[in-house]
């Protein structure tokens, strides 16, 4: 009876091991295969539609001869309000050798910069860069619905990304738990969507099967129209097609019509500027990371603040504890009032071409007195 | 929740892991009831309500029947009557009511009495066509005889709630699936390979098939003045590429969902674009439809019995009935009608073959061209967006009329043979001895090789299925 049980139980000892390995190998051979063959797809498919930000990266890359060593990095706030041929012809810069390119990416969030620095940067295979202007956009906590399937979203949301992001949610304090880990969790389908290289062949699919000239002929038509990666709003709407056209008047004519809540917004930041706001850990994460890897490339960088309703005093913030060292703010409507003057903008967030010519040369204007001052500074120390 | 998002992964995960580990089959059911409620209510909790509602009256319903004599066939047929006019009293008023308002002023108006009836202003609840029929049918059942009432409360609930067919069928007979909920299912009821295969073919047609072809076919649809007639061909045959992949392949994934469970759902789809007549393709496109067509309303017209005009009358009659539920529009009933039409047509063609003694028939492979060449012209009537555009389509389709300029290419033609090739090898059942016989270790490899070839080519947008609107 005894043998019995001491045999049954070295019987069930031994099969545990067998059971175990037996879900565990399949398990793991699906894992092995699966991974495999995605990147396999992955290397054998050529990329999706090229984006603005490729053919950015696609024309710096191919024009080594123009020898660019200033570029501005951010969102649209950058791609629309930035003019390079205005920026290096401007007076305060002569003398300076200024060749600047514009790699302004609409829509680009604060977890997006780092991946679209390391592209600039590696575009920049002779380290020619010297000046690199950084807009920060600030930290969203949520993914919204429109992006969160997006080709975009997912090839920036590698593992750092995902920490980040899942930091900054559950950081939250003032949100319910519930909407805090909600938020954190909506951040793992980009996530496995870029480990698995998720519809990245979808466009390819798409563009196999669907007529192309049209739409490409209008892809090209509004490339050509940039001028080094510069490209006015107002440009933009007479080159694209109908739905942009209209989301684009829409906006334009939304602003018109609160242009009267716009002006009183402007008085009420000058009477009464925000008070100071904590930055974020997860910022400081990025903003010193951004700093750091245009450090390691040998250039140095200028962190912006761009003329909108909400002052960015994070950076303030991030400028007056050293996370980053350089800061050029315009986000002051007593300081830059002609910014915040209706008359020079497309819409709420953004400025007309008019505006960006004015806020281009105010920018040079201030990069050349800082240079100036610390070639001063430099001359003394010697 | 769409099956396709990563939600429903994660919820189904869930669902999976607590309903194996529960021990009791009560608790199990009790599990699933809540599991499929919080599936409906997340995207709108308050037809919640119908749902609920539906299943209290068939449940009293049921019972009535079945308490009453068989003898006393008033008061059984009261039940029914209750049954039926309750659930086709909440079809009326959720999906019909507007369109019989529209339709009535719009013929007083042509009579020349103005008449501005009030519409409601109600969206359509997801899922109403399929539930209502299931619960009727219970109902039906129990006053023919085929059917026992459901041991409990809890056993009609999840019957008519069960998540995976509950908003897109396939429209399941409550003789098939309450007994299964007799017995506490084992985990080795689950056909695991089966259902992987299964649920990953449906995922493959949806996301990768149906999304990535709505880019050509929306634009064709949306503006069909503006193209050639090569582009009516090549529209209409992705759009019968887009719907039969989006509905088959959501009833994949219900089926395979539910076998992951234990529980077994009826088929719904056999390859029906092989079929060789018109016959046989409603023997194999929505099958649980189309039984539910043949055993609820054909057969009580009279089905095959009386004389010609009669039995044509009872197939007519059906078939628009069928068009009507699919859409409360005219469209949908025109798209009944002509395969009403094709029905007649071909039992008519056979007889007269058979009457003259002829042996000769179409080649089967004419059969299948003809056939799907009549079903897409059906199709026709079923996507396009107003009866003009409809009628532009139609005519090229059938005359080759060219109304405007632009052209869709015929570049991508190879991955449509690719695509009939692989349909064909699944009809062919030559993957069956592989999914049999494979090592465990080699059927995993497989099953990764098919998941990224699916994450790599799925429409970066999640579409709703096409037969959520029904």
């Amino acid at each position: 009876m005894a043998n019995r049980s001491i045999r049954s139980s070295s019987r069930r000892r031994n099969a545990l091991p067998g059971a175990v390995l037996s879900v565990l190998l399949p398990a793991g051979v699906f894992a092995a295969s699966l991974f495999a063959f995605s990147s396999i797809l992955s290397r054998s498919f050529p990329p999706g539609n090229p984006t603005i930000f490729d053919r950015k990266i696609a024309q710096f890359s191919a024009s080594d001869g123009e020898r660019y060593n200033t570029v501005f990095v951010g969102s649209s706030r950058v791609y629309r309000h930035l003019i390079p041929v205005l920026f290096d012809e401007a007076p305060a810069l002569s003398g300076l050798g200024i060749r600047s390119y514009n790699f302004g990416y609409y829509g680009s969030r604060a977890l997006e910069l780092p991946h679209l620095m390391r592209r600039v940067l590696a575009a920049d295979r002779e380290g020619k860069l010297k000046w690199v202007f950084i807009d920060v956009e600030p930290m969203a906590w949520d993914l919204e619905d429109v992006n969160l399937a997006t080709a975009r979203v997912a090839s920036y949301h590698d593992a750092t990304t995902l920490a980040r992001a899942v930091r900054y949610a559950v950081g939250r304090d003032s949100l319910a738990l519930s909407v805090r880990i909600a938020a954190a969790a909506r951040h793992l389908v980009p996530f496995f969507r870029h480990i698995l290289s998720w519809s990245e062949g979808s466009t390819w699919l798409k563009n196999a099967i669907r007529p192309s000239g049209e739409w490409r002929r209008r892809s090209e038509e509004l490339w050509r129209a940039h001028r080094r990666g510069y490209l006015s709003l107002e440009s933009s709407l007479e080159l694209a097609d109908e739905e942009e056209r209209g989301r684009l008047e829409e906006r334009k004519a939304l602003f018109e019509k609160k242009r009267g809540k716009f002006l009183r917004n402007v008085r009420r930041l000058r009477s009464e500027p925000p008070g100071e706001a904590d930055l974020d850990r997860v910022m400081v994460d990025v903003l010193a990371k951004l700093d750091r890897m245009v450090r390691d490339h040998g250039a140095t960088a200028i962190f912006i603040s761009n003329p909108i309703l909400r002052p960015r005093n994070d950076l303030k913030i991030a400028h007056e504890t050293d996370v980053i060292e350089n800061f050029f703010p315009f986000d002051d409507p007593d300081s830059c009032a002609v910014l915040f003057d209706p008359d020079y903008r497309f819409d709420e967030g953004h400025l007309s071409s008019e505006g960006a010519a004015i806020y281009t040369s105010l920018l040079a204007d201030r990069f050349g007195r800082w240079f100036h001052e610390k070639e001063t500074k430099k001359e003394a120390a010697h | 929740m769409i099956f396709t998002e990563f939600r429903f992964l994660l919820f189904f995960a869930v669902v999976f892991a607590v309903h194996w580990t529960l021990k009791e089959n009560r608790a199990r059911k009790i599990w699933l009831l809540l599991c499929s409620y919080y599936f409906y209510a997340a995207w709108d909790w308050r037809f919640l309500s119908l749902i609920f509602a539906s299943t209290v009256v068939d449940h009293f319903a049921g019972s009535g029947i079945d308490r009453c004599d068989r003898a006393d066939e008033k008061r059984r047929k009261r039940w029914l009557l209750l049954s039926v006019l309750c659930n086709l009293g909440l079809l009326g008023v959720f999906k019909y009511f507007n369109f019989f308002v529209d339709s009535g002023s719009a013929f007083l108006n042509t009579l020349g009495i103005g008449a501005t009836v009030p519409a409601l202003r109600i969206i359509l609840p997801v899922g109403i066509s399929f539930y209502t029929f299931q619960t009727m049918s219970y109902t039906i059942d129990i006053y023919r005889g085929r059917l026992r009432p459901a041991k409990s409360f809890l056993d009609l609930g999840l019957f008519v709630g069960f998540f995976p067919q509950l908003v897109a069928g396939p429209i399941v007979r409550a003789r098939d699936f309450i007994p299964q909920l007799d017995r506490l299912r084992r985990p080795a009821d689950i056909p695991f390979r089966a259902c992987a295969l299964l649920f990953l073919s449906g995922f493959l047609k949806k996301a990768c098939i149906s999304d990535n072809i709505s880019v050509v076919v929306d634009p064709y649809f949306a503006h069909p003045q503006a193209y050639d007639a090569l582009s009516a061909w090549i529209g209409v045959l992705l759009y019968s590429v887009q719907i039969y992949c989006d509905f088959s392949g959501y009833s994949d994934m219900a089926i395979a969902t539910a076998g992951f469970l234990g529980y077994r759902l009826c088929d719904n789809f056999a390859h029906p674009y092989f079929s060789g007549s018109i016959q046989e393709f409603w023997r194999r496109w929505h099958i649980s439809l189309s039984t539910w067509l043949r055993d609820y309303p054909y057969i009580p017209l009279g089905g095959g019995r009386g004389s010609k005009l009669f039995r044509y009358r009872n197939l007519m009659l059906t078939m628009l009935l069928g068009g009507l539920w699919h859409g409360a529009a005219w469209r949908f009933v025109i798209w009944g009608g002509l395969h009403g039409l094709a029905l007649v047509v071909h039992r008519e063609w056979r007889t007269m073959l058979e009457r003259r003694g002829i042996g000769w028939s179409i080649p089967p492979a004419a059969g299948v061209a003809l056939t799907f060449y009549w079903v897409g012209l059906t199709w026709i009537f079923f996507r396009a967006t107003d009866w003009r555009s409809a009628f532009v389509i139609a005519r090229s389709y059938l005359f080759l009329h060219s109304p405007g300029v632009k052209s869709l290419d015929l570049d991508g033609l190879y991955l449509f043979l690719l695509l009939v090739a692989a349909h064909w090898i699944a009809y062919r059942r030559w993957t069956v001895p592989f999914r049999r016989s494979a090592p465990d270790v080699l059927f995993a490899a497989v099953l990764g090789v098919i998941v990224s070839f699916i994450s790599f080519f799925m429409a970066s947008d999640v579409a709703p299925f096409i037969y959520f609107q029904f």
